[in-house]
């Protein structure tokens, strides 16, 4: 929730998830170069270059992807996605470097500009074993380098966030040109079973756990609300709704959250301004609604970051009635009074 | 529904995390580790046998040879005697740096002695490439590669030898990367580069294989010994059937094709692939 | 996340979740398999009925044939991987341990990619003894492997 401009706010979180992720990409490096070398001393260096770098972007792109529905299944998960965009900007940077690489060895040195090569040179479009799967993996490079350098919060504020989001959407795009990619490119060569194996198991896993985690979303979004009086909704009991914490309801078109803080109810948008987190999933620490992804807060009597912030969420009016929580899903402008209902 | 009592909350700008995301954070991380150690050793060690060919980088040789324009440019080195008294050629095809053939800088090396080369014998000096019992020379004009001239031969030991009308089925490479350069050095990942290198004017060579898996190369050239590189561009780096009048010309036979209409892919849909070994294989 | 977000979301992932399996199993199934085919060569040399002497190394397998009268003899020569050198021929020496020089020794023939070969060898008096082989490379200068021929 920076005021100003930070290239990176570190904190002790971030400092060891970048620890990891620079022990397990330089441990992956090294055995797959170590173990290729002791069994073939044939290897070139740029077959190893190309290869190990390759490799470890689709398993980190793997890992990335599930993330995300893993932390709606478990909020266990949570600290893997904190700091998820260093993770992705690892993985581009890695997949930068076989592509960039890659464009240089087949292509440079010719009679022809590289990148005009890249995309005159096999023009085979209509065949599936022949298709030029080099440009497949050009275009996912271009999403995930657009990904990477807006990857910083500057971007998310300048672009609008429904702009960035749209823009950072198209990693599922690049996750199957790449797929793609290496289906129709390296496979049509190694032809191994256990690669097209491995890639099956990977892609799966993303499949099933979007899914899960869709569906299970889905179940709460569709949750009917049929008790109504004077546009208010009957929600839950007083009782359901734990200290300090809130509960979810997804009325009309948007989730909303209530809290219970010091004996009162509070009704607040769900979806954080930040990044567009769950709201409801957090916590009150301080007196501030905590956002469950990276922190942001909120006051919860007018949905207001406390100063110097400046960010905003829409509340609510609330009512409770013999113990009946009561809610009315018409959004107020983002950061209006509502003291809280007490609790009888 | 009455939620259960949970205090833990992870906010990641925290110190530490709550000790039960710790506790999971710990068993997903060493799963990772897990995964990271089996994915490095299996990726490693199933990739297909990388080829031996060679090429010697930074290092330059001397051959002396006759220099021949056709079918392709080549220096042929004879052999010593046999034991029955006869000698024969090793050709070795020339090629030109990076992804170009060698008629370049032949033309200019003929240009800068003012005298043409075909049929004499010459000193090139250049670096090797070689692998399967082809070897290759690539000449740079970095390198000086001309390095003399001797008169033409009175007497050629070429011999030629009709092998008739055939079809054939094999995969169409660039010599420079098959037989050094590359690993791998054909097949669909290598494809745009031996486009790349055919169109540059480097001869390209057909390979093939028995069901031993023991290859053979062959020369490719036009029907009436012209270059066609610009016709085989859609039909490089995967299997095809060629149709063409075969010729064995010293240790090489070549296919002299009729343009285009003598190539055709060959292909279709199907489950089962044959495999080759992987790096850990112990070789046969 | 909003509710459009996640729709969106599951849209995506219910049509990746059949053009994913779609794309691998097509891109599978694409795969060209290299045909093997009988190599086009000059007309094989049948090997002689008797193996006379014989050795073997680890890329290759050398037998001297002969027939039953003795009258022909054959180096078979079983090259069992992918040469990698830019020339290997073979000479018959006449001495294993001595320093060699192709000057003296008995060129046989050259051998080239992995496979076999037969070369036909003059019948002389050295034929009698174990034979000495070494395979050369002569654009290098270099003696690739030496070998001496056991009895059968």
């Amino acid at each position: 929730m920076g005021a100003s401009y930070t290239a990176v706010g570190w904190n002790r979180q971030k400092k060891n998830y970048d620890w990891l992720i620079a022990v397990f990409c330089l441990g992956y490096l090294g055995i797959f170069i170590s173990i290729t070398l002791l069994f073939n001393e044939q290897a070139t260096f740029e077959t190893l270059l190309l290869r190990s770098t390759s490799t470890l972007a689709i398993l980190l792109l793997h890992v990335i992807l599930a993330i995300g529905p893993l932390c709606r299944i478990n909020t266990k998960f949570l600290p893997l996605l904190y700091n998820r965009r260093h993770l992705g900007v690892t993985m581009f940077s890695l997949a930068l470097v076989h592509g960039c690489f890659g464009i240089f060895q087949f292509h440079a040195l010719g009679n022809t500009n590289a990148v005009v090569s890249l995309f005159s040179s096999n023009t085979n479009y209509n065949s599936l074993a022949a298709f030029p799967f080099q440009a497949l993996g050009f275009f996912a490079l271009l999403i995930f380098f657009l990904m990477a350098i807006t990857s910083h919060d500057f971007w998310l504020h300048n672009l609008s966030p429904k702009v960035w989001k749209t823009l950072h959407m198209f990693v599922y795009l690049g996750y199957l040109l790449v797929i793609l990619h290496v289906m129709l490119g390296v496979i049509q060569f190694e032809k191994n079973p256990l690669f097209v194996l491995i890639l099956s198991i990977g892609s799966c896993t993303l499949v099933v756990l979007h899914l899960t985690a869709a569906f299970k979303e889905k179940k709460l979004d569709d949750r009917l609300f049929a008790l109504q009086q004077n546009g208010f909704v009957y929600v839950c009991n007083s009782d359901e709704i734990e200290d300090s914490r809130a509960k979810i309801f997804c009325i009309d078109k948007e989730r909303i959250a209530v809290y219970r803080h010091e004996n009162k109810l509070y009704a607040i948008h769900n979806v954080c301004k930040h990044q567009g987190g769950p709201l409801g999933e957090g916590k009150i620490l301080d007196g501030c609604i905590t956002c469950p992804w990276h922190g942001y807060q909120y006051l919860p009597q007018n949905g207001q970051s406390p100063p110097p912030f400046k960010e905003k969420v829409n509340t609510y009016n609330l009512k409770v009635i013999k113990n009946k929580v009561w809610l009315n899903p018409v959004p107020l402008a983002e950061g209006t009074e509502r003291p809280g209902v007490t609790i009888m | 529904m009455i939620m259960k009592q949970n205090n833990d909350f992870y906010i990641g700008w925290m110190d530490k995390a709550p000790a039960s995301y710790s506790r999971h954070i710990k068993k997903v991380i060493i799963l990772l580790a897990c995964l990271v150690l089996i994915a490095a050793l299996i990726l490693s060690l199933q990739q297909r046998k990388f080829s031996t060919a060679s090429f010697e980088f930074g290092q330059l040789t001397e051959i002396t040879g006759t220099y021949q324009q056709a079918p392709v440019p080549a220096v042929k080195v004879k052999t010593d005697q046999d034991v029955f008294g006869n000698s024969t050629y090793l050709t070795i095809p020339l090629v030109g740096y990076g992804k170009f053939g060698a008629e370049g800088i032949i033309s200019s090396l003929e240009k800068e002695h003012n005298t043409p080369l075909n049929g004499k014998e010459v000193v090139l000096k250049g670096t090797l490439l070689y692998s399967d019992g082809k070897t290759l020379l690539q000449v740079d004009k970095n390198d000086n590669p001309l390095v003399s001239i001797n008169k033409p031969l009175l007497k050629t030991l070429t011999t030629r030898q009709d092998l008739g009308f055939v079809e054939v089925k094999g995969e169409i490479i660039d010599p420079k990367c098959y037989f050094g350069v590359m690993k791998p050095g054909h097949g669909k990942p290598h494809r745009d580069c031996a486009i790349r290198c055919i169109e540059g004017g480097m001869d390209p060579v057909f390979y093939v294989r028995n069901d031993k898996g023991e290859a053979n190369y062959y020369l490719i050239a036009g029907a009436d010994g012209r270059k066609i590189n610009d016709q085989l561009k859609d039909y490089i780096a995967e299997p095809v059937s060629l149709k063409a009048k075969a010729v064995q010309i010293d240790d090489w036979t070549v296919l002299y094709l009729d343009g285009n209409t003598s190539i055709k892919r060959l292909g279709g849909l199907s489950w089962f692939k044959q495999q080759d070994n992987s790096i850990s294989c112990s070789p046969r | 996340m909003i509710k459009g977000l996640r729709s969106r979301h599951r849209q995506i992932w219910m049509v990746w979740a059949i053009l994913l399996p779609a794309g691998i199993l097509l891109a599978w199934l694409a795969i060209p398999d290299q045909q093997p085919i009988r190599l086009l060569q000059s007309p094989v040399i049948s090997p002689l009925p008797e193996i006379v002497q014989s050795g073997s190394l680890p890329d290759y397998s050398i037998n001297l044939r002969s027939n039953r009268t003795r009258s022909e003899w054959q180096l078979e020569w079983f090259n069992k991987k992918v040469l990698q050198v830019p020339s290997a021929v073979v000479y018959q020496v006449n001495n294993k341990n001595g320093s060699f020089n192709p000057v003296n020794a008995k060129l046989i023939g050259r051998i080239e990619a992995q496979g076999d070969y037969w070369f036909p060898v003059p019948m002389d008096s050295s034929i009698n003894k174990p034979l000495n082989l070494v395979l050369y490379d002569f654009i290098h200068n270099k003696i690739i492997d030496s070998i001496q021929l056991k009895q059968k």
